[in-house]
């Protein structure tokens, strides 16, 4: 089955070298429905001299570049690595009337997939304990619509011999409105459909299949998601008395709970800076005064100076502000963290906080079983202290899985998330119509 | 008729997911102890609705009408070296083994079949120095990960591929990083050796008809198993400064096998069983 490979063996181990031709099969169709390319023709892409800055980052066949039909293009890096799956690099934003990319992130990647058991028995570290990497899959064209599916090669793949999986698949998706106003005209209406670029793969483990989902909108907000799906444990059943539901006929077949704790290593470059800073933002609410119709909203930052652990609560949020940028109204630019629903699992250090921001060290990689030698295993432990000059945000999304009687069979899919939104990256909405451009700030009618 | 087989330990467990000429089938394969279940696996009918759902799922979405389903693209012609952020290619691959592996490492290591020189686990692009965090002409590097089985050690190196030197040596006891196909291959064998891995090919010939004698015959993915105090019989007790693993064995073109009371000590050749 597997040829041994010692170390000392010279041969270098080739895969079947592509024959050098453009992207093939990118159809017509594909291309008008906003297929998203990579090492695509040059026609079909806009060559800005912003291009050739970004040239430097990776090679074409690793670029994916995406022009929504709004006039906003996404650009990054992509490689797939042994433990974390499919990681994006120097990720960049660049709306129409934007004249150069605007970078946002430097890395982003899973930081764990961390599955305890509610009977205790099992305790799973997917990233970093078992194969998840290795069990990348191939999709078939309808699991990438519109879209177009590279080839990831996977060493060590435990599905087969041959170690190239069409695994990676990049497309663009319309979510809806992305804005509706209406105009002065009763038949002026002022409205767009918003346009994404997904990238996304699928990792098996075990009877658990995974999809890692990033969509990037044509707003800049990117979305970050986990679907789990596949199949419930085949064996884990009957675990006693408030550890689990019953799936099968009448009571029978008690399938055990269990907690998906999904983590994202976030590293942000806002501007082609490191050098972000933290802030928190807190909201007080306080009762109305003698006089006062309804009561009063306070809001403070707190400069976030040093490694923390974040807990959500109501009325606080975070965002990370770029050390360079300003937009065309002086102010800086940043990327607000969104949470997304979450249950945080208190039975393990690492997941009793929504989210760490941690100064960047290239051994920390895993939110646990960190493989690297950190001074600590876990991201809980690297929170001591350090002053941020280049912060990295760990977010932490949980799921407490109760299974029901419709997770079989397949398991519908179940997403756990995140997202971050610009926040003053621009002066106005990138998407604003040109007849509204005018509008910023303080504005007043004009006649 | 022997009754349904989740008795051996390993179970033969329902629902393999068959990749058949590029087009991803959900098959439902009726589960073991249902009445009228085709212990072969039975498959009448449930393909055809799955392959409909699979087509199904590329028409409908976006706006108005149906979307033409994804393309797929060649794999990339790839060169000896990358650039930047590029995975690294085959020959930068074979180059940090080599310069990783230094005389020294090789003699005085072991691999999981016992042989002379480190167990390689994986090769990784490096991620930069914190100095070089927005230098997009910072080094390529690779972080190359060996396991010891002589002394049970990780030994992670990196290696500067513009200089071929190793800039960065750590070596580790009790860390276990996910398993090699290699070592879960040899784990397998270990079973399919060991009294304790009959459960394995009773279910095994139950559902082919034929005597499992080797891991070819099988994929095998596996987790590692750490040891908690207590929590295994003492036997297994090093787990963790040992190199131990839980296998996940499916039947080519089959059924998942569930494994997971079976310890595998890799470092001691040992096969045990959990308690229950």
């Amino acid at each position: 089955m597997h040829a041994k490979r010692s170390i000392s063996d010279p041969r270098p181990r080739r895969i079947s070298r592509a024959r050098t031709r453009a992207a093939v099969g990118l159809s017509v169709a594909a291309l008008a429905a906003g297929a998203t390319t990579g090492a695509g023709p040059a026609a079909a892409q806009p060559k800005t001299a912003t291009a050739a800055a970004a040239a430097a980052d990776c090679s074409a066949a690793y670029r994916i570049e995406q022009k929504l039909d709004s006039g906003t293009t996404w650009r990054m890096c992509w490689r797939y690595d042994n433990k974390a799956g499919l990681v994006l690099e120097n990720v960049s934003y660049q709306p129409k009337g934007e004249s150069a990319p605007i970078k946002v992130l430097n890395s982003a990647r899973l930081g764990q997939i961390h599955v305890p058991y509610d009977d205790g028995k099992n305790e799973y570290d997917d990233l970093t304990g078992f194969n998840f990497a290795q069990g990348l899959m191939n999709l078939a064209p309808g699991e990438c619509p519109g879209g177009t599916i590279k080839t990831v090669k996977v060493p060590d793949l435990w599905t087969s011999d041959n170690p190239n999986v069409k695994g990676l698949c990049t497309t663009t998706r319309s979510r809806g409105h992305a804005y509706r106003m209406q105009g002065d005209a009763a038949n002026k209406v002022y409205q767009a459909q918003g346009k994404d670029l997904l990238v996304y793969t699928v990792n098996q483990v075990g009877w658990y299949e995974y999809m890692t989902e990033w969509r990037f909108q044509d707003d800049g907000t990117v979305t970050m998601n986990v679907g789990a799906t596949g199949s419930l444990s085949y064996e884990d059943y009957d675990a006693g008395d408030g550890r689990g539901w019953p799936i099968g006929k009448a009571a029978k077949a008690s399938a055990t709970s269990h907690s998906h704790n999904v983590f994202w290593r976030l590293d942000f470059g806002l501007d082609g800076s490191s050098k972000n800073s933290v802030e928190q933002y807190d909201s007080a609410v306080t009762a109305p005064a003698a006089g006062q119709q309804a009561p009063t909203t306070k809001t403070t930052r707190t400069k976030v100076t040093k490694e923390q652990a974040g807990d959500a609560k109501a009325y606080r949020w975070w965002r990370v502000v770029s050390a360079t940028g300003k937009n065309k109204d002086g102010h800086a630019r940043s990327y607000e963290i969104v949470p997304g629903a979450s249950t945080k699992y208190p039975g393990r250090g690492f997941t009793k906080h929504d989210l760490y921001f941690t100064q960047y060290n290239n051994c920390e990689l895993f939110a646990s079983n960190n493989p690297g030698s950190c001074g600590g295993k876990s991201v809980d432990k690297w929170v001591n202290g350090q002053t941020l000059t280049h912060p990295v945000v760990w977010m932490n999304v949980g799921f407490h899985h109760i299974a029901r009687d419709e997770d079989q069979q397949p398991m519908p899919i179940h997403w756990q998330g995140f997202s971050i939104a610009p926040r003053d990256v621009t002066a106005m909405n990138p998407l604003t119509p040109s007849e509204l451009a005018w509008q910023n700030g303080h504005w007043q009618p004009r006649s | 008729m022997r009754n349904i087989v989740h008795r051996h330990l390993g179970k033969v467990v329902a629902g393999a997911a068959i990749a058949v000429a590029g087009t991803a089938v959900m098959v439902g394969i009726t589960l073991p102890g249902t009445a009228g279940a085709d212990e072969t696996g039975g498959t009448q009918g449930t393909s055809q609705a799955g392959q409909q759902a699979g087509q199904e799922q590329g028409q409908g979405q976006g706006q108005g009408g149906s979307v033409a389903p994804g393309v797929v693209e060649q794999p990339p012609a790839e060169g000896d070296k990358g650039k930047g952020r590029d995975p690294l290619t085959d020959d930068e691959i074979t180059r940090v083994e080599q310069i990783a592996v230094n005389p020294q490492l090789r003699d005085s290591s072991e691999d999981v079949e016992g042989d002379r020189g480190p167990q390689r686990l994986t090769v990784d692009l490096a991620e930069p120095e914190a100095a070089e965090a927005d230098d997009p002409d910072a080094p390529r590097r690779a972080d190359v990960t060996f396991y010891d089985y002589r002394d049970d050690t990780l030994v992670s190196r990196t290696v500067d591929l513009d200089s071929g030197k190793v800039v960065r040596t750590d070596t580790q006891h009790g860390v276990q990083p996910p398993l090699s196909q290699q070592e879960n291959v040899e784990a397998t064998n270990l079973l399919i050796a060991d009294p304790l891995g009959a459960g394995l090919k009773a279910d095994y010939k139950d559902a082919t008809g034929k005597e499992l004698t080797s891991a070819d015959q099988l994929l095998v993915t596996g987790g590692v198993y750490r040891a908690t105090p207590g929590a295994q019989p003492a036997v297994l007790d090093k787990c963790g400064e040992h190199r131990c693993v839980r296998l996940f064995p499916k039947i080519k073109n089959g059924s998942w096998i569930d494994a997971r009371s079976l310890v595998i000590d890799l470092s001691a050749r040992k096969v045990a069983a959990l308690k229950n």
